[in-house]
């Protein structure tokens, strides 16, 4: 029953995938950024369907099995919070200069606005180097998933591999345009099966205020944050979202809509999408320590998977392993074509390999990238150890640490690109640095090391800024928006 | 219409700060079903989505009706 339901929704994904194909127009614009032409529904669905991998559901659940309700504040409401506002002070503006200069890629825009391609580059690696490891703990989740929600029938390798085809088959076919459809199915299912789980598995359980009871004879400690949790981790920890100022593929979804106000829905509905999905996941973790107590280490990320087995096996399984695929692959599918409009537009075209570059052959060079990053990233997976799952918290704090490189092409005048290349290597260097020393939070303390990076990034942009001549011909990036 | 801006920005601010409950950071009664630092965070949410409407209705950085670039 369980694969019987996997199989229908990825023949669902496909067929609509397929759809989206009927309105392709076979252009770069379209193929990358659908031509700039989504509304702010999907935009909405999309953009949060990106971001949420399947963390948000079984990861969630495993450090609410761990942690206590406690991860709703340090994960969920931060987010909800910085989110929306990177959004709105930044997503806007990059959509408004990327529809008048032509922007397709972030590292386009940061070449024109600094006028450096070294720089471009610079970042450009950067960037790629920091969504590797994230791609990779999508691909091994799906996997990993597979695996132990058909108790092995389908073996690990088989089950990344083809979520690797379905991927490949509706981004090469329709691009943004198709990623942006599924992404919007994806965000939906797994959205109501999060919140259907939770239902379920709560009333078999006796209700909430049963659970709850029970859980504060076993372990009250988990219904506060108290002293596990300090302000000090909280405070700092909410600068993780700011990531999401530097995604590469939220950046290329910023750029899909139709007009700025699009953006409103998404800024004022993002916190309750969040609340949608956390809040089922946080409860399903915290029942799970009520009906499967002393789970170790990773094995509480399957908490939900053994819930579902214990209280609505069957269809409800099938159900459940479809939303956490969704999950996965409304991020992967994002994540692989903003890397092969990367490579197509910021290394073959602009570097002009193999000549000038027509429309079509723009959609091709993206197409044979998308598949050359999914295989890579398969033969990755093979070999990859496990451990790679702690790489998503040093993923994240490059990314936000890289966020006032962005900041300060949208809103300082006076930065340099001296500016920028200090705030790169900066951020480089401290990342190493803590990366190294294998610690997220600064050793003795329990703050993350996100909160001395971005200062420090910070700082170079600005001393890097000033000690360097003024920029000039900077005026089409700072167009009047007086009211 | 500035003081307005810088009033709602403050608002952004404030939220920040008001993340940190500190005042149920050790409390494991229940309001509204759930444990308060639980349910206080779920409000959260709620606050900033209404922020949000304040701000993209009352700060919004682009012309009314414009499209960009066209």
């Amino acid at each position: 029953m369980t694969l019987t339901i996997i199989f229908i929704y990825l023949g669902i994904v496909l067929a609509i995938g397929f759809l989206s194909h009927r309105l392709f127009r076979n252009t770069g614009e379209d193929y990358f950024v659908a031509s700039r032409t989504i509304g702010s529904f999907v935009l909405l669905m999309s953009l949060f369907g990106t971001h949420m991998t399947a963390f948000a559901i079984l990861g969630a659940s495993g450090e609410a099995y761990r942690e206590g309700i406690g991860v709703f504040t340090l994960m969920a409401s931060s987010s909800a919070l910085m989110v929306p506002v990177v959004f709105f002070f930044v997503g806007t503006k990059v959509w408004a200069l990327g529809k008048r200069y032509g922007y397709l890629t972030q590292i386009q825009f940061f070449r024109d606005r600094w006028q450096s391609g070294t720089l471009g580059l610079l970042l450009f690696i950067v960037l790629v180097g920091l969504l590797i490891p994230y791609l990779l703990i999508g691909l091994m989740g799906a996997g990993l998933t597979f695996e132990q929600m058909t108790d092995g029938r389908i073996p690990y390798w088989f089950g990344s591999l083809l979520i690797c085809l379905v991927i490949l088959t509706y981004v090469s076919f329709s691009g943004m345009r198709g990623t942006a459809w599924v992404n919007t199915f994806q965000t939906l299912v797994f959205m109501v099966l999060g919140a259907l789980t939770t239902i379920v598995i709560l009333r078999g359980h006796g209700g909430l205020t049963q659970m709850l009871a029970e859980l504060r004879q076993v372990r009250p400690d988990l219904l506060i944050r108290g002293d596990k949790m300090p302000v000090s981790l909280v405070v700092t920890y909410t600068l993780i979202p700011l990531s999401v100022g530097m995604f590469p593929h939220i950046f290329t979804h910023w750029l899909t809509a139709k007009k700025v106000e699009t953006f409103k829905a998404p800024i004022i509905f993002y916190p309750l999408c969040i609340a949608a999905v956390w809040i089922p996941s946080v409860l399903l973790g915290v029942t799970g320590v009520v009906d499967f107590p002393g789970l170790e280490g990773p094995a509480a990320n399957g908490v939900v998977i053994m819930l579902v087995e214990k209280y609505a096996p069957g269809i409800l399984g099938g159900l459940l392993a479809a939303g956490v695929f969704a999950a996965i692959m409304s991020s992967l599918d994002s994540q692989v074509l903003s890397l092969g409009n990367m490579f197509t537009q910021d290394i073959v075209r602009h570097y002009e390999i193999g000549g000038k570059m027509s429309e079509r052959a723009q959609v091709w060079w993206g197409r044979i990238f998308v598949f050359l990053i999914l295989a890579l990233t398969f033969v990755l997976s093979l070999f990859t150890s496990r451990g790679i799952f702690k790489l998503g918290i040093w993923s994240f704090t490059g990314f936000a640490s890289l966020l006032p490189i962005v900041i300060a092409a949208l809103y300082w005048r006076r930065s340099t690109k001296w500016g920028a290349y200090a705030s790169l290597v900066t951020v480089v260097v401290a990342w190493l640095y803590f990366f190294s020393s294998g610690s997220k939070t600064l050793e003795g303390t329990q703050i993350m090391v996100v909160a001395i990076i971005l200062p420090l990034s910070a700082l170079a942009m600005v001393v890097g800024s000033l000690l360097s001549k003024p920029p000039e011909d900077v005026a089409k990036f700072f167009p009047d928006r007086r009211r | 219409m500035k003081v307005k801006k810088l009033g709602l920005y403050f608002a952004v601010l404030l939220l920040f700060f008001l993340h940190n409950d500190v005042w149920y950071w050790f409390d494991d009664h229940l309001i509204l079903g759930l444990p308060a630092g639980f349910t206080y965070h779920v409000l959260y949410c709620f606050a900033v989505s209404v922020l949000m409407v304040a701000l993209v209705s009352q700060a919004w950085p682009f012309p009314d009706t414009e499209e960009e670039g066209s």
